[in-house]
């Protein structure tokens, strides 16, 4: 007997060369050195982490660049529990928003560097509010995966 | 000035998992139904309104033209809108602004997703991310919605079982609706032990992907009122966007959302209403994950902000309560095909018109609210239908 609707299969995959912008690109290339800097909007004095070309509060052009913390405070953070394809990490792992100390935007990443036994191991070390610090890679490609992790320091 | 709107039908099918049908076989298939509701033929439409959110889904750029002909729109203006998740109620309000600015009398608005076609929704998801910052760290939806969910408990002092609450609200309320994908008879502890995906958001808090379609026939005052005796008029709309750097937010914990406030204040100011926990009579609200629907209750002004821990709690939102919310089982329930999430607007319809079948709940309902939310947790829409 003949199927109802028959299922065709294909792929599609696409290459794609995406611009950086030059705010994002001196932004990576001070990860190299080990360094988060910011671009600061001259109006209002925020100081944005990723690193961004103008200030959409303002609408002004950023000018400045400010170096800041290694170590800030998790904004949020969730617990990843389940293989979805395309993931980065095998789990149990963590991702968090942080604010860096000096900077004024969050900066979305993992924090790791202890095991995740349980959900009690893993609230026993992260908390909203909890202090963090970066771990880098040793060899850096100018990427956000430069740095490896933010561990809990408190 | 704006002529007025009435609703003069709506178009309904069953979402599934996965249909055996094309994008434009689902689409003829709610075009024809709403017409047939509306007693109008194809001729009569002067213009049609298509909306879906995410292409790769399909793996068709492009999709609206797929929908064309099943919706009866060639050699019609036609026009596709797509603002992600909330293309479930800012398309409707741009079918609305085709008619209330005089430009046409009769027009179809028509919203589908088909998300089975993709091997991975989740993947699909990651591809909406920005490729600098956030696609490499892994970020999707149900993970955003972990860094949200948290945040949003944190603030107000809410707890996991009244997430939970909503699950077994919305999917119990399913089972009388016979469009639904995912009926069930839970219990919180049910939902309680369902796998944790992304902490504190569990296997039992999310909405699963969705085939399906919906449509609904928009027309002026004039043809409504020659259709109708009871016309259901589009009394407000309202749409909010917030900046796609979630992270660099005027509320930077992500708990409060600002934008869904927005449009609501939009729609309420539009539709005269001043105290809408008062004055709304039913609600269909999105509800992706089950905090999406508490939050979105708050900006709703369905409970005080922070308060939809006690909604939920003392009955208020469940169908017999003060003020149902998402008798048809909502996206949890009935399913969450991203776009044709149309279908709050087209339940909100149904029980103003009594035509909700076992899903009508038992006060009376006259004026109605939806609600949709896409984008980067970004955008919100908002839809206030009624009586005169
Ligand atoms: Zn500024």
């Amino acid at each position: 007997m003949a199927e109802e609707s028959r299922i065709l299969t294909g792929y599609v995959s696409l290459p794609y060369k995406w611009a950086m912008g030059p705010a994002t690109t001196r932004f990576y290339e001070e990860f190299r050195k080990k360094r988060i800097m910011g671009s600061r909007c001259g109006k209002c004095n925020r100081i944005l982490v990723p690193a961004r070309s103008f200030c959409s509060d303002c609408f002004v052009e950023t000018d400045e660049w400010v170096e800041v913390s290694q170590e800030g405070s998790i904004r949020t953070w969730v617990l990843i529990n389940f293989a979805y394809e395309g993931q980065p990490k095998e789990p149990p792992y963590i991702l968090a928003i942080l604010d860096l100390d000096g900077a004024d935007v969050g900066l979305p990443h993992f924090v790791g560097g202890f095991e995740m036994k349980d959900l009690e191991t893993v609230e026993e070390k992260v908390r909203i509010g909890g202090r963090v610090k970066a771990v880098w890679k040793e060899n850096r490609e100018g990427y956000i995966l430069d740095i490896d992790y933010f561990e809990p320091i408190d | 000035m704006a002529r007025k709107v009435a609703i003069v039908g709506v178009g309904m099918q069953k979402f599934e998992f996965c249909k055996v049908e094309t994008i434009e076989e689902m689409v003829f298939d709610v075009a024809r139904n709403a017409l047939e509701d509306a007693r109008l033929s194809k001729d009569d439409i002067d213009a049609v309104v298509t909306g879906s959110a995410v292409d790769a889904f399909c793996g068709i750029v492009n999709s609206d033209k797929v929908a064309t002909d099943g919706a009866g729109g060639f050699l019609k203006p036609t026009m596709r809108n797509s603002t992600s998740g909330s293309s479930a109620v800012s398309t409707p309000i741009l079918g609305y602004n085709h008619v209330a600015s005089g430009m046409y009398d009769i027009v179809m608005v028509i919203c589908y997703e088909k998300m089975s076609e993709n091997a991975s929704a989740q993947a699909v998801f990651n591809t909406v991310y920005d490729e600098a910052y956030v696609r490499p760290i892994g970020l999707n939806v149900p993970i955003q919605c972990g860094l949200e969910a948290r945040a949003y408990l944190h603030r107000y002092g809410l707890t996991e079982r009244q997430m939970a609450k909503v699950s077994v609200k919305n999917r119990g309320n399913a089972i009388s609706n016979p469009y639904a994908q995912l009926p069930m008879k839970l219990t919180v502890d049910d939902v309680m032990a369902s796998p944790y995906l992304s902490w504190p958001v569990k296997l039992l808090d999310t909405s699963p992907v969705t085939d399906g379609a919906r449509a609904v026939i928009l027309a002026s005052e004039d043809v409504a009122r020659e259709l109708t005796d009871s016309p259901v008029w589009i009394r407000g709309t309202g749409r909010g966007a917030d900046s796609v750097w979630f992270m660099g937010r005027a509320n930077p914990d992500l708990g409060r959302l600002d934008y869904a406030y927005l449009a609501a204040r939009q729609a309420y100011e539009m539709a005269g209403i001043k105290d809408p926990a008062v004055e709304i009579d039913y609600a269909e609200v999105y509800d992706p994950f089950t905090f999406k629907e508490m939050q979105h209750c708050e900006a709703l002004g369905l409970c005080p902000e922070g308060g939809a821990g006690r909604m939920i709690d003392e009955g208020v939102s469940w169908k017999d309560g003060a003020l149902p919310v998402n008798a048809s089982g909502g996206l949890q329930g009935e399913g969450n095909p991203i776009g044709a999430g149309m279908s709050r607007l087209n339940w909100c319809y149904l029980q103003i018109q009594g035509k909700a079948g076992d899903c009508q709940v038992s006060k009376d309902v006259n004026t109605a609210v939806c609600n949709a939310w896409g984008g980067m947790y970004q955008y919100n829409a908002v839809m206030v239908i009624g009586r005169d």
